[in-house]
């Protein structure tokens, strides 16, 4: 048995499901007692509760985990089925991620303040096009700019003058 | 130019309903809709869209924002500039039963009503082969078995249902299903006794599939007078559906008078009528900002008693 | 009968046959944008058809109908970004054959094996329609829970390579399908508060999330990781690009089980398109003399879950136009417009309406055809997307997934949503835990508990009442045996 953490990300190599499972477990844990309670109110109900799928859907992922555990365990942590998960693969994942959240972040202020429609989307879709180019590294000048203009450019004729549809 | 324009175009068609000075609208209106693009709802308020557009010379961007019964596009409009460029599409009981529920953060009195533009009209269907044939039929069928199965689409048509179990002091074994889809495919296929509909069980009817027994819109079906309303019934409760435009709460006076003379006139299209009467088969009715806000306060009363009786 | 023919013959006038094609075109076109998909298509077409003769309308929203189903196919196949929760079912096969470097192969099957299960259940639509909607009317919330239940069963086949990690997803999915209010008791179920929640979680948004951008991000990864050439995702026309008709035939077997199949579900409202797919690939995957192959780029797979969906969309105008239940989102959409352009569901359409509706039939024979031949065409130009170089179309999928779902789920919200379970989806595809099984459990799941719940509602009165639901009965009793079967043939199989 190697180290235990919380996050998924923090395992690389035959552990992975090992963690997996105690997460699981701790999820299931986690809504049993605390979020399904929180969240769900029976009152009023006539047949079976409301809260009677999500409970039972928890305790048989609370198994499912501990059923992992149980045979990572008894692999002796080498599981040839498990996945593969780096930090390199959560650090690329955290970087898509901003990157969309930042570009949405500038279209939806841009488009707020300017108040007509498709005018956060002119400023925020070329530079998040720019970003997500980035995150690739390997493309060419070209690419940017293509990326850049011309790909907001079909969007926004096929929907706006296409479909009528409004953006940001 | 293009302003000035606007200005005489609007001007010249309003001269009567709004103040000549007004320069609403001077860029296009957006338009939330509280439903899925589509369906019905969402089919009336784009053809009215279409309407208000040549009444107001601006463009009108219609959006969907679907979710809980006109909820969602409810709390969307009412975080807006109330400057009348964002106006929301839902219907009555968003505004009259769904805060009654407890379920959202708004009241009626956070939002600005436009107008009413058209009335929905709702039914209790049953099988054709159910035992009864009327409602009277049902309610002995009722007491005979001991229970009845009624599928439920809305809070609202369950609260009424209960109202009249307890009045009646009949069991009703309350089946909730999800959509109208759902109960229509309960009713038919005879895997319930009573079901809540919208208007388009009216054409089912006509041709055989099923028995209306009664109408819960306090109107009633004009085509069919032998249908009873509850309310005719004698319980007093009615589920009052209509269609309603509103904006964010203290929007601005000019260009609330704007809108609302512009649907005023919207409402009058043959394109409009021909679709309320006959394809969606509601019934025409307008009312002013004014007289929806009034009534939808009397009908918020009105299912407060309702909901106060059923948990009593 | 001669009102038929009347009826049918009026359709062929060239005001109709052009609003097929346009609408065609449209739905291949919607469908294939990754992050669009054909029930966005056909909401933005009904605006469009307000204005226009009634039979060219139902023509043109008919091809949009089409056109989208294979259209969903091709951003499913070409870039692994399904639209929709039944293209899942097609990226299985697809997308290792578009990238084996048999893009074109790819797309013929799914564009041949679509227009084959289309027609099949166009001509029962046709022929039986009333019948079959009569019948189909008898299954209520018992019968539809077993249906659920047994066909659940057969699709754990599917769980990938770890049947634990498969249920988990499955679970996990269902879970998260009782996001929202309550059909029962009206009170929110973990929705934290947010009134966007209340319906549920956008399907679209999370599917897209969960199915197409960890694709996306996982293809933008490969740009840092590897050396330029080995980023060139596919070889094209790498020995016979193409599938002969001949070859096509000897998938028969696969297509007419998936129309069956497709056919049989769509006939009974609210089972629903992803079900037929993943139902069929089980069956396939059942029945098939190469069972290892499928998952890795078998042409077989893709008939047999393309087969399926098709045939879901003609099936499901049978309780469409006679009971006026619209068997999936797609069908909704056409209820509320073939209402506005005078065609209304009822028992007696046929006898009502005759001239529509035989004109309805002529459009989707119409329509077929035009997906065939626009599809066919097209298929040379689609095939060139997979040569374009990932850092170009990456980018675009990525920012077109964004647009799509801004505009069709409403707003910022359902953005949100998508990129949440596009962290949850990339972590499953690295962590080995089946993202289809997710899905499966996501659409399933609340069918199964709304079901059940209807069931013992319905029965709490009378519990003897369950035995005049002896189908229902036969197949829950089936359930166990059939898993037992499934675990052992999986047992033996992985055994070698």
């Amino acid at each position: 048995m190697s180290h235990f953490s919380k996050g998924p990300g923090d395992a690389a190599g035959p552990a992975t499901d090992l963690i997996l499972g105690i997460v699981i477990v701790l999820f299931s844990l986690l809504l049993l007692f605390w979020i399904i309670p929180a969240q769900v109110n029976d009152a009023g109900a006539f047949g079976l509760p409301p809260s009677l799928a999500p409970r039972a859907l928890a305790w048989l992922m609370a198994g499912l985990g501990a059923v992992l555990i149980a045979g990572n365990l008894q692999h002796g942590g080498d599981d040839p089925l498990a996945g593969k998960l780096t930090w390199q693969d959560t650090g690329h994942l955290a970087l898509c991620i901003l990157a969309v959240v930042l570009m949405l972040i500038v279209m939806g202020v841009v488009g707020d303040v300017i108040g007509r429609p498709y005018s956060g989307f002119w400023i925020g879709a070329p530079l998040g096009l720019i970003a997500f180019t980035l995150i690739h590294t390997r493309a060419p000048l070209w690419a940017y700019a293509f990326n850049a203009l011309a790909a907001p450019a079909v969007i926004y004729a096929g929907f706006w003058w296409g479909l009528e549809l409004p953006l940001p | 130019m293009k302003h000035s324009q606007t200005l005489a175009f609007a001007a010249a068609i309003m001269a009567s309903a709004a103040p000549a000075w007004a320069d609403f609208p001077e860029k296009p209106v957006n338009l939330v809709v509280g439903f899925r693009a589509g369906g019905g709802s969402d089919t009336a308020a784009r053809i009215l869209a279409t309407e208000m557009e040549a009444a107001l010379g601006q463009k009108i961007i219609v959006e969907n924002r679907g979710g809980a019964g006109g909820a969602v596009a409810t709390e969307y409009v009412r975080a807006q500039d109330p400057d009348g460029y964002t106006i929301g599409f839902a219907v009555a009981t968003t505004f009259s039963f769904t805060p009654l529920t407890g379920s959202v953060a708004y009241t009626p009195e956070d939002v600005t009503f436009i107008a009413t533009t058209h009335g929905y009209r709702t039914v209790m269907a049953a099988p054709a082969d159910a035992p009864f044939d009327d409602w009277a039929g049902m309610l002995d069928t009722a007491r005979e078995r001991g229970w009845i199965n009624y599928a439920s689409i809305i809070p609202l048509d369950r609260a009424i249902m209960q109202y009249v179990g307890k009045k009646e002091d009949i069991a009703v074994n309350i089946v909730p299903t999800r959509g109208g889809a759902g109960a229509r495919q309960a009713v038919l296929g005879g895997h319930v006794d009573l079901a809540f509909s919208g208007s388009n069980a009216l054409p089912m009817m006509e041709d055989g599939a099923l028995k209306i027994v009664a109408a819960l819109n306090p109107e009633g079906i004009e085509e069919h007078p032998d249908i009873p309303t509850l309310d005719g019934l004698g319980y007093g409760v009615s589920a009052a559906e209509a269609a309603v435009f509103f904006g964010p709460d203290d929007m601005d006076a000019d260009a609330l008078a704007m809108l609302e003379s512009a649907l005023a006139k919207a409402v009058q299209s043959d394109r409009f009528k021909d679709f309320v009467n006959n394809k969606f088969r509601g019934f025409e009715t307008f009312k002013t900002g004014s007289e929806t806000a009034e009534g939808i306060t009397l009908d918020a009363e009105a299912y407060r008693d309702l909901l106060d009786f059923i948990s009593e | 009968m001669d009102i038929i023919f009347a009826a049918m013959l009026d359709a062929l006038s060239l005001t109709t046959f052009l609003s097929v094609v346009l609408g065609v075109m449209i739905g291949i076109v919607i469908g294939a944008v990754p992050g669009l998909n054909a029930p966005m298509a056909i909401a933005v077409a009904i605006p469009l058809t307000f204005t226009m003769a009634p039979l060219a309308a139902i023509g043109m929203l008919v091809g949009v109908m089409k056109g989208g189903g294979f259209g969903g196919a091709i951003g499913a196949i070409l870039l692994n970004t399904p639209g929709e929760p039944h293209s899942a079912a097609t990226t299985l096969d697809g997308h290792p054959l578009a990238r084996g470097g048999k893009p074109r192969k790819a797309l013929q099957t799914a564009l041949y094996s679509s227009v084959a299960g289309d027609s099949c259940s166009d001509l029962v639509l046709i022929l039986l329609a009333p019948t079959l909607a009569v019948f189909a009317l008898r299954a209520g919330p018992v019968e539809l829970a077993a249906i659920l239940v047994i066909s659940l069963t057969l699709i754990a086949s599917l769980s990938g390579r770890s049947l634990t990690k498969g249920i988990f997803a499955a679970a996990l999915g269902a879970f998260l399908a009782t996001v929202g209010v309550d059909p029962e008791t009206a009170s929110p179920r973990f929705t934290f508060g947010q009134v966007e929640l209340f319906d549920g979680l956008p399907l679209a948004a999370v599917a897209i999330g969960v199915l197409a951008v960890p694709e996306i991000i996982l293809r933008l990864q490969e740009g840092r990781r590897h050396r330029p050439e080995a980023t060139s995702v596919v070889t094209p026309s790498e020995g016979d690009d193409r599938l002969p008709f001949r070859e096509f035939l000897t998938l028969r077997r696969t297509v007419f089980r998936g129309a069956g199949i497709g056919t049989a579900i769509g006939a009974l409202p609210g089972l629903g398109t992803t079900l037929a797919a993943f139902l069929s690939y089980a069956a396939t995957k059942r029945f098939s003399t190469a069972p290892e192959k499928l998952g890795t780029g078998a042409t077989e797979g893709i008939a047999a879950t393309e087969s399926a969906n098709s045939a879901v969309s003609g099936a499901n105008l049978i309780p469409l136009l006679t009971l006026g239940i619209p068997g999936n989102l797609t069908a909704a959409l056409l209820v509320g417009a073939f209402l506005i352009h005078g065609v209304t569901p009822g028992p007696l359409i046929f006898q009502r309406d005759t001239s529509l509706v035989y004109g309805l039939f002529a459009a989707m024979i119409m329509a077929n055809v035009m997906v065939l031949i626009i599809g066919s065409l097209g298929l040379r130009v689609f095939a060139l997307i997979v040569k374009v170089p990932p850092f170009v179309i990456y980018p675009i999928v990525l920012l077109l997934c964004v647009v799509g779902i801004y505009v069709s789920q409403g707003g910022f919200f359902a953005v949100g949503v998508m990129l949440t379970f596009a962290v949850l989806g990339f972590f499953m595809l690295k962590l080995e835990i089946s993202i289809v099984c997710f899905i499966i459990g996501l659409v399933l799941g609340p069918m199964i508990e709304l079901s059940i719940r209807q069931s013992v509602i319905l029965l709490s009165r009378n519990p003897a009442a369950i035995f005049d639901h002896p189908f229902a009965l036969v197949l829950f009793a089936a359930s166990p045996f059939v898993a037992w079967l499934l675990i052992r043939d999986r047992n033996r199989l992985s055994d070698g």
